[in-house]
This record gives structure tokens, C-alpha cells and sequence, in this order.
């Protein structure tokens, strides 16, 4: 059976995170080659693979679901502040929206800088640039797949299982919609995504680590909504309370800086 | 000892990358601990669930707050 609230956490988050390691994906494709960007963003989704196998496992296997609940819920409050925190400032104008294509602008511009690339060869370089991103962007995925999935449910295999079923149906919308647009996804509202994604980790996170706390949360299961509508109002407040603040340009475009990065290391 | 202190700025940036953040919530998770451990503090119990909402939601506002200060 599946488990609802570890499928769609997981698939938000993941749909966020992997147009984001798309769009480097594919500018590594285009500017250098398609071989070494693909090898490169393979190995980097078995990489991640293995680390949820591990470490889901080892949560499943090892650790009372109680136990869990608290650690895992103290941590997601954590985590999830920071989606909350940036989404909050992006909407109040204090931080600059996201921005695939001016990303994927920026990115190339940065690649074709290098110069001296052969482009019918193998490349090191692109092959570490699109495995270093996917597996940075994907590493936040497999946390709330390995988190939500043994936590959301008392069935913790089922619930693993359901959150990677989440993540790689992420993963193949967002693989489709790449090969049909052969573009980065600027159609895809990352930011509300990773506004609703805040929400959601925070919410479970509170409820969760709660219970491990020892607070007796009313109506039990349903008060998550009643969690969520409460985090979404005190949202919106803030961002009202910050709006005369903002300043930041309607859009930005580099957050990752993996080409300089990778540039760096070569 | 430099490589120890990088992977562990980068393991809290991961997790939780906000100081205040991080310190709003610890505090919130020591005041229900204290509630519901200590007997005289035992009327304050019902209020448990409250405090630790507030005590989140003031974490973020907090941070937000330095955004704006900075």
C-alpha cells in the first residue's frame, strides 16, 4: 500500500531539485558533450541510489520508529526552516527569485569561458560538473526520501519504498519534460515547489518531533492540516511584514556556482 | 583539525545553515523537556503543544528579522 505522506513530500522536493540539476545537465550536454554530461548525471543518481539503500535501510532495520519520529522530526523542522527562509525572503523581494534560464545562461557562459573543449571526446571536466550537481541537488532528495519514508508510516520499509516511488517518478517527469522542451524547465514554479516543500517538511517535522516530545497533539493525524494552515498563514504574515523591506532583482541566476566550483578543482 | 571544523560547518549548513534557527529551536525543545519533567511545572503541560509552535515560529522570525537588520 502507499504511503501518502512520504510519496508527496518526496516528490515535490525531488521535482525541485532535479530541474535544478537538469539545467546543468544540460548545459554540460550542450556546450561539451552529451556522453560526458549523462555518464556523469548516471552515475551521480546510482551514487544517491546507494546512499538511500544504506541509509534507509539502517533507519528501518536499527532504529524504533519512536526514536525516530523525535530525531528525524527535530531535523526536519531544521532543514525545512531553511526552504521556509528562502522562499519567505524570495517572496518578500529581500533574496532574487529562481531562475533556470537565466541560470542556464549564466552556466554556459561560464563553460564556453574555459575554451579548448573537443567536443567529440570524453570530458572530464563535464562529466564531474554534471555528476558533482546531481548529486548536490540530489543529496537534499535522498534525505527527505530516506526521512519522510521511514518515519511517515509503522511500516517503515513501506514507507521508504513509497518516498523513493515519489522521487523517481520525479525524476522521470522531469527526464521527459527535458527531452520534449530540450531546454531548461522555466516553466516548472520552482519557488512556489519550494515554498509548498517548506511547509511540508516543517509541519511534519513540528508534529513528529512533538509526539517524541510528549506533546499530545489534538485530533491526532489531523492535526497536520490544521499545522500546515497554521505555518501558511505565519508565512503570509511575515512576508507582508517584509515586503517594504525588499530590494532584490525580480530574478537571479547562479545559487550553486558547480562550474566554478568544478573549475576550481580541475 | 581545519578539515574537521569544514565538514562540520558543511554538515550543519546542510542540516540547518541558520544559527538562530538552530539555537531557537534547541531552546524550544528544553523548555518542553523541562515541562514534561519537571512536577512543579506540571500545570504548564496541556500548554505543551502551544509553546513548542510559538517557540518554532519565533525561531524563524527571529532570522528573518537579522535579514532585514543586516
Amino acid at each position: 500500500m502507499m504511503v501518502w505522506s512520504s510519496v508527496i513530500p518526496a516528490f515535490l522536493a525531488s521535482t525541485v531539485e532535479f530541474v535544478e540539476a537538469l539545467t546543468i545537465v544540460l548545459v554540460v550536454g550542450v556546450t561539451i558533450n552529451w556522453k560526458s554530461s549523462l555518464l556523469g548525471a548516471a552515475i551521480a543518481t546510482l551514487t544517491l541510489a546507494a546512499l538511500v539503500t544504506v541509509f534507509g535501510s539502517t533507519f528501518v532495520l536499527l532504529v524504533p520508529i519512536e526514536i525516530l519520529r523525535l530525531v528525524i522530526g527535530i531535523i526536519l523542522v531544521l532543514f525545512g526552516m531553511q526552504w521556509l527562509k528562502k522562499s519567505v525572503l524570495r517572496y518578500s523581494g529581500l533574496k532574487a527569485l529562481h531562475d533556470e534560464a537565466a541560470i542556464f545562461e549564466e552556466e554556459m557562459r561560464q563553460i564556453k569561458a574555459i575554451g579548448g573543449i573537443d567536443s567529440r571526446r570524453f570530458n572530464k571536466f563535464g562529466f564531474l560538473i554534471a555528476y558533482k550537481s546531481v548529486l548536490l541537488e540530489g543529496l537534499e532528495v535522498a534525505f527527505i526520501v530516506v526521512t519522510f519514508g521511514a518515519t511517515a508510516a509503522i511500516d517503515k520499509i513501506q514507507g521508504v519504498i513509497s518516498a523513493a516511488i515519489g522521487a523517481s517518478l520525479a525524476l522521470l517527469v522531469v527526464v521527459l519534460l527535458g527531452l520534449v522542451i530540450r531546454g531548461p524547465l522555466t516553466k516548472i514554479p520552482e519557488n512556489t515547489l519550494k515554498f509548498i516543500v517548506g511547509i511540508m517538511l516543517v509541519t511534519f517535522g513540528t508534529f513528529w518531533a512533538g509526539e517524541g516530545l510528549g506533546v499530545k497533539w489534538p485530533l491526532q493525524d489531523l492535526f497536520l492540516i490544521a499545522l500546515a494552515a497554521f505555518f501558511l498563514i505565519l508565512c503570509a504574515a511575515i512576508v507582508r511584514w517584509l515586503k517594504p523591506y525588499g530590494f532584490a532583482p525580480k530574478t537571479h541566476g547562479i545559487d550553486s556556482g558547480v562550474i566554478e566550483k568544478g573549475r576550481m578543482e580541475e | 583539525m581545519k578539515h574537521i571544523k569544514h565538514a562540520l560547518k558543511e554538515i550543519f549548513d546542510f542540516f540547518c545553515g541558520d544559527w538562530r534557527i538552530f539555537f531557537g529551536v534547541a531552546v524550544t525543545i528544553l523548555v518542553i523537556e523541562v515541562i514534561d519533567h519537571q512536577g512543579f511545572l506540571a500545570f504548564a503541560a496541556p500548554f505543551a503543544g502551544i509553546l513548542f509552535i510559538l517557540g518554532i515560529s519565533l525561531s524563524l522570525v527571529i532570522s528573518l528579522k537579522h535579514e532585514i537588520t543586516k
